[in-house]
């Protein structure tokens, strides 16, 4: 059962989309921790659930709604940021709910498409398909490249925004790139992690390597590697007990988060 | 008209900057200027402004009315940032942030002009230099955070110094560190300025060290900032590495 499921091509998909998601979000999401913007991940995700459902409602490709309306929020959240300096956290309420509650009036217009939706709300193996993975693999490379060129300025930045700018960074440019990145990634990683879960491989990766990781550099190493061995385990549970692979990978996390916590004295890197 | 407004050139000048916020006038009709090799510390006590007048200065907040200049050049049009080194207030980062006192110094060199490039060897030695002086060269692989308050404080300088900048801005450099502390901060300080033709400009609530260092009596008050100034004219030290100046 195991080799038929590992063979399948719809697995092999969702397995590609989700190592390229494993190294993408947590990623991104050292520098979200970081900033305290934690809940973005959140924010965003159901904003682009609103898109989805748009998506279905006005048949437009669900990926590809869900992907404007998260770039669309992510500029609300940094115009929101800006306007509330220091209530970072206000405008992902505001924004979040505002996700929310569009997306519960396009389901209301839309009843009979609430079946689908749900792969988008817990993620799924099944459903991944070509454009899908491309779409995943056109975000990775944005991501790792964005990282490779800006990594140093990304650093400062979180590290401490006012050196960022007397440096003569461009603090702003950096902060909406963040932020668009994000958007990115939620948008494509929710086929697979689902959207209530996609933001737990923004963070969780990165909770655990805080706990062991000593510099910059090895903070980012573990949180991908952690985020790799859950995505992989996670879908091969997924696959194997037919679960909704958001929850395996999430609930795997949690249990790494914990066995690190619980032997952190010994294993400083 | 002061006696070396002939012999060195302006790095700040603030004319008649104004700053309001939420309607409420933070200060108003500010002038100030900055000469090379002035050490200049900004009293006020909370509320007076100190921190958004430094801001103006590097560009941060935009006055509401009046001009800001940074070597002569309009802020906002400023572009050689490596001129300028910064030491934030120490409670200003995250002390859970996970990074190690070597990339911290070395983000110090992340400016415009060294965006898509990677740091040489050179520059690399450059940082561990800074980190000698400093006298922190053991602690370059320990993170931040671990390090007690004097150590951040010269982590922050060393990093503020790699670029050699001629004009170095602190924000309040003493809050939360122990006299005997403070004392070897200083001693290290008077000896740049003294020897290594850098200009100073030092935001303090401290009065007690401001006087016992820069005078009495301040020589500029705009509302509640008052402006106190040393400027030195002593002879420059012919070792330029920095690493002869290690703190006794």
């Amino acid at each position: 059962m195991l080799i038929d499921i590992l063979t399948s091509q719809f697995f092999q998909r969702a397995l590609l989309g989700g190592v390229l998601i494993g190294v993408t979000a947590p990623m991104l999401g050292i520098f979200l921790v970081l900033r305290r913007l934690s809940m973005i991940g959140d924010t965003l995700a159901h904003v682009t659930i609103a898109g989805v459902a748009l998506g279905f409602l006005i048949g437009v490709y669900p990926i590809w709604a869900g992907l404007v309306f998260a770039l669309i929020g992510s500029f609300a959240v940094e115009k929101l940021r800006k306007a509330y300096k220091t209530y970072a956290e206000l405008s992902i309420a505001v924004i979040m709910s505002g996700g929310v509650a569009l997306a519960s009036l396009f389901f209301t217009l839309g009843r009979n498409f609430n079946a689908n939706v749900n792969n988008y709300f817990f993620g799924s193996i099944y459903t991944l398909n070509m454009l899908d993975l491309a779409i995943v693999g056109m975000v990775t490379l944005i991501v790792i490249g964005f990282m490779m060129v800006f990594f140093k300025e990304m650093f400062l930045l979180s590290f401490d925004e006012d050196t960022a700018a007397v440096n003569g960074l461009p603090v702003r440019w950096f902060n909406l790139a963040l932020t668009v990145l994000t958007a990115l990634v939620i948008s494509a990683a929710i086929k697979i992690v689902g959207a209530l879960l996609v933001s737990a491989l923004l963070t969780i990766p990165v909770a655990i390597s805080l706990l062991i990781a000593r510099s910059f550099k090895k903070a980012i190493i573990v949180s991908v590697l952690v985020s790799e061995l859950a995505v992989i385990g996670g879908l091969i549970a997924a696959g194997v007990w037919n679960l909704a692979p958001g929850a395996t990978i999430v609930l795997l996390l949690i249990a790494i988060l914990i066995i690190t916590m619980l032997v952190r004295k010994g294993i400083k890197v | 008209m002061n006696e070396w407004n002939e012999c060195h050139n302006e790095i700040i000048s603030l004319e008649h900057v104004a700053y309001r916020y939420d309607n409420q006038n933070v200060f108003e009709d500010v002038n100030f200027k900055v000469y090379e090799r002035d050490f200049v510390g900004l009293i006020g006590s909370n509320g007076a402004g100190k921190t958004t007048l430094l801001k103006l200065m590097v560009g941060l907040l935009k006055p509401t009315s009046g001009e800001v200049r940074l070597f002569g050049t309009p802020v906002r049009q400023f572009k050689d940032w490596e001129r300028i080194g910064y030491v934030p207030q120490k409670n200003s980062f995250n002390p859970l942030f996970p990074a190690t006192v070597m990339e911290v110094v070395q983000s110090g060199m992340y400016n415009r002009r060294k965006m898509f490039r990677r740091l040489t060897h050179e520059d690399k030695e450059k940082c561990l230099d800074a980190l000698k002086v400093m006298k922190i060269e053991n602690l370059a692989d320990k993170r931040i955070g671990q390090l007690s308050g004097g150590q951040q404080q010269r982590a922050f300088l060393a990093r503020a110094m790699v670029n050699k900048p001629e004009l170095l801005i602190l924000d309040e450099p003493t809050v939360g560190i122990d006299i005997e502390t403070q004392k070897d901060f200083f001693k290290l300080l008077q000896h740049l300025h003294a020897h290594h033709e850098m200009t100073f400009i030092m935001v303090s609530h401290d009065l007690e060290l401001v006087n016992s260092w820069l005078g009495s009596e301040p020589v500029q008050c705009c509302g509640k900032l008052n402006f106190y100034r040393k400027h030195s004219h002593d002879q420059p030290c012919i070792e330029q590495d920095l690493t002869h100046s290690v703190m006794s």
